[in-house]
């Protein structure tokens, strides 16, 4: 699917070439009057633009059936999860309010059970360290008490995370 | 600076580099950049109400959007830097997002919040919506009982004791009358990194409290599902039975664990694997694979006029989707038992396919969704209908209102969209800014156009090669030309009416000639392709009381598009309906 990978130097002319073309091109007047009035760095999804058509029923199918396996699903979440912690760091939060924040982050990988999983919890490790704690601190962050408390196997994979 | 190779970022490390996306008629016609980082791609699109917002995209899927489908040539300039730097990166672009998605569900809690609490001055009766519940039918005979429900209430009941669903309804309707009313502190977020606290705090617990006794309510009386909310994938391969057992019984679990759990927004998870559970049984019993529907509520829909010309295209997409269908399950046989992003990635996958498949049966709409999503149905409950009066509350409407209003105006501030000042290229070098530092990417001030931004990176980064990705076309005609008479390639494959490659759509506009692939003849094309448009626009007068001028229009936008080919420059190069993704 891809050509012309080679290093961008002289020998790589056919992309040179094109580029320089559109390079030129670029600047006459009619491009800039069109991309003034048409750009716009929209691609339609269901809700904004030019959907109705077939070409959007290929995009809608293949986006949530195809390429967002569910190996990369968690991996976003994790990455997702240790950057939320991270950024909570020594915060006062409550819990009600971190458990709010972990719900729609996981809403969005479409997880709904976030507290069920392994993985959440070696994440929070993950952005714990990440944010700088000592491990003394973890279990007295008031915004983790509630869940470290119900299920002492919780603290133990946070740990595991805060480790890695 | 010299550093060792294995600090670079490279094809070795992950792949980083900034990627200029060809125009094309549509969205972004005057091009469009984004950052590869990894096996994503980080973008920013004008969505929603006009705001200029960051997309993560997973990268096959980017391609395959803009690469396949929008028939784009993409050019991908992999630019070396220390790991390190790719990492702060990463997590800098990581935290945009997440403060932007908190931002604009702040907005949102505060845009109900002042409804709300407009709805309880007026002295209206409030319903408020309660998401999964419409999963069930509510409203129906009290002797209708789900068998599934009924087996799992009498489970939880024994493990957790007999009082405890009354226990948890008698905590939410307490909750329900002591919720505070009174306005919260309200944070403006001042920068794009910074993570501001969840705001509309007391229309969240009153939801949260509501949701929880109707979920109880829903256990307690073992409401069936709604019929409509069931989609069938097929029949279920024998040898994946016992994983779909075996997520069943983890259903049961997780759902006894999220009823003793702390979590103020619980109830909507278990809504969601109540009606799971009850669909895998129902599915299992039947030896089909019956799932939720995944479509949002209200979602967009392609009419059968607006598809009925690429019915092969579909047929083809839906035979696709059953082959993964099927190719999931055989996938998943493998597993003692499938975690809920699996079995989310199936029910997505059943929802596309029976969609499709009925649509084409019944020559019907399709709706449409980009990307997964979990299963919701909402109902607006009634907080009468409980018995609950939020009467003479103390209530701080003009507070929350001009709290609205402020954070409304930072939010303009922060993800406005201008053509020449903020758009996709000058946000993504401006985010890249802010995170390593002025001088170590072209400024984003002057970089408005996207091609021209691509230029300057190439020209003041450190770029190891550019990678072209010729557009789906041209990559066809390229194999077309190794394995066939050239001429007679070009001769079928230059223009929209003999092209086997190309298939004519209404999104594309009027044109004749391609004009992507020539260069000296450019401008005579475009001259057809003017004169061609041209002859549509007056065909399209006199069809107007016929086709509400939709041929008028096409021929117009058919025109503007072919003007720039009289002066050399390509735009339009088709689209496609559909394309195998790799």
């Amino acid at each position: 699917m891809v050509s012309g990978i080679e290093p961008f130097n002289e020998a790589n002319k056919e992309v040179r070439v094109k580029l320089h073309v559109k390079s030129v091109c670029s600047w006459l007047v009619f491009f800039g009057l069109l991309g003034l009035f048409l750009a716009g760095c929209s691609i339609s999804n269901s809700v904004s633009s030019s959907s109705d058509s077939s070409r959007s029923i290929s995009r809608s199918s293949t986006s949530g059936s195809g390429s967002q396996v569910p190996e990369e699903t968690k991996e976003a979440y994790v990455k997702d999860v240790i950057t939320y912690v991270s950024a909570l760091g020594r915060s006062d939060i409550g819990a009600d309010d971190f458990m709010r924040g972990m719900s729609s982050i996981a809403q969005r990988h479409s997880i709904s059970d976030w507290e069920g999983y392994r993985f959440t919890y070696v994440a929070i490790g993950r952005g714990l360290r990440q944010a700088g704690l000592a491990w003394d601190e973890v279990a007295t962050l008031p915004y983790l008490k509630p869940l470290i408390q119900a299920d002492s196997s919780r603290l133990k994979y946070i740990k595991e995370g805060f480790d890695k | 600076m010299l550093l060792p190779v294995s600090a670079l970022a490279g094809e070795e490390a992950t792949p980083f580099g900034l990627v200029y996306i060809g125009s094309n008629t549509g969205g972004a016609s005057g091009g469009h950049c984004a950052l590869r980082l990894g096996d994503v791609a980080f973008h920013f699109q004008v969505g929603e109400q006009g705001f200029l917002k960051l997309v993560r995209q997973p990268w096959q899927e980017f391609l395959h959007c803009y690469n396949d489908i929008e028939n784009r040539p993409i050019y991908l300039a992999k630019t070396r830097l220390p790991s390190g730097q790719v990492a702060r990166i990463e997590t800098h672009f990581l935290k945009l997002l997440l403060a932007q998605n908190r931002n604009f569900e702040n907005l949102s809690a505060l845009e109900n919040e002042v409804r709300l609490l407009e709805g309880i001055e007026q002295g209206s009766d409030l319903a408020l919506p309660v998401h999964r519940l419409g999963l069930f039918a509510w409203e129906a005979e009290p002797h209708e009982c789900d068998e599934t429900l009924l087996r799992l209430k009498k489970r939880v009941l024994d493990a957790l004791g007999k009082d405890f669903l009354q226990h948890i309804k008698t905590k939410a309707l307490l909750a329900l009358q002591d919720v505070d009313s009174r306005a919260e502190t309200l944070e403006i977020p001042r920068s794009k990194t910074q993570l501001v606290p969840s705001l509309g705090v007391f229309f969240k617990r009153l939801q949260e409290s509501l949701s929880l006794w109707a979920m109880v309510r829903v256990l307690d009386l073992s409401i069936p599902l709604r019929d409509e909310v069931l989609v069938d994938g097929g029949e279920i391969l024998p040898s994946f039975r016992a994983s779909l057992e075996g997520f069943a019984r983890e259903l049961e679990n997780s759902i006894l664990a999220l009823l003793s759990s702390k979590r103020p927004d619980k109830a909507e998870a278990l809504l969601l694997q109540m009606a799971r559970l009850s669909a895998i049984r129902k599915g299992l019993s039947s030896g089909r694979l019956l799932m939720l529907d995944t479509f949002p509520q209200g979602c967009q829909s392609v009419s059968y006029p607006k598809y009925r010309d690429d019915i092969e295209a579909l047929n083809n997409l839906l035979k696709l989707l059953g082959k993964r269908l099927n190719e999931a399950q055989r996938r998943y046989s493998h597993h003692k038992s499938i975690h809920e992003p699996e079995f989310n990635y199936l029910e997505n996958l059943a929802t596309r396919f029976w969609e499709l498949k009925q649509a084409l049966s019944k020559k019907g709409p399709v709706r449409i969704w980009n990307g997964n999503t979990l299963p919701d149905r909402t109902l607006a409950v009634s907080l009468l209908s409980v018995g609950i009066s939020v009467k003479g509350r103390p209530l701080g409407v003009k507070e929350a209102r001009d709290g609205l209003k402020r954070y409304e105006r930072s939010i303009k501030r922060l993800y406005g969209y201008d053509i020449l000042n903020k758009n996709c290229v000058t946000e993504l070098f401006s985010a890249l800014e802010s995170c390593l530092g002025p001088g170590r990417f072209p400024k984003s001030t002057t970089v408005g156009i996207p091609f021209l931004g691509f230029k300057k990176w190439i020209s003041q980064m450190d770029v190891s090669k550019v990678e072209f990705y010729p557009s789906y076309r041209l990559r066809r005609l390229d194999e077309m030309y190794r394995g066939q008479n050239p001429l007679v390639v070009y001769l079928r494959e230059f223009n929209t009416i003999t092209s086997s490659i190309y298939h004519r759509n209404t999104v594309d506009t009027s044109f004749l000639l391609f004009s992507d692939d020539v260069l000296i003849p450019r401008p005579i094309y475009g001259c057809i392709n003017v004169i061609y448009a041209g002859l549509n626009m007056a065909i399209g007068v006199l069809e107007a009381p016929f086709d509400k001028g939709a041929r008028f229009s096409q021929g117009g936008w058919g025109l503007v598009y072919s003007i720039p080919e009289l002066f050399m420059v390509n735009i339009r190069k088709g689209t496609f309906a559909w394309v195998p993704p790799n």
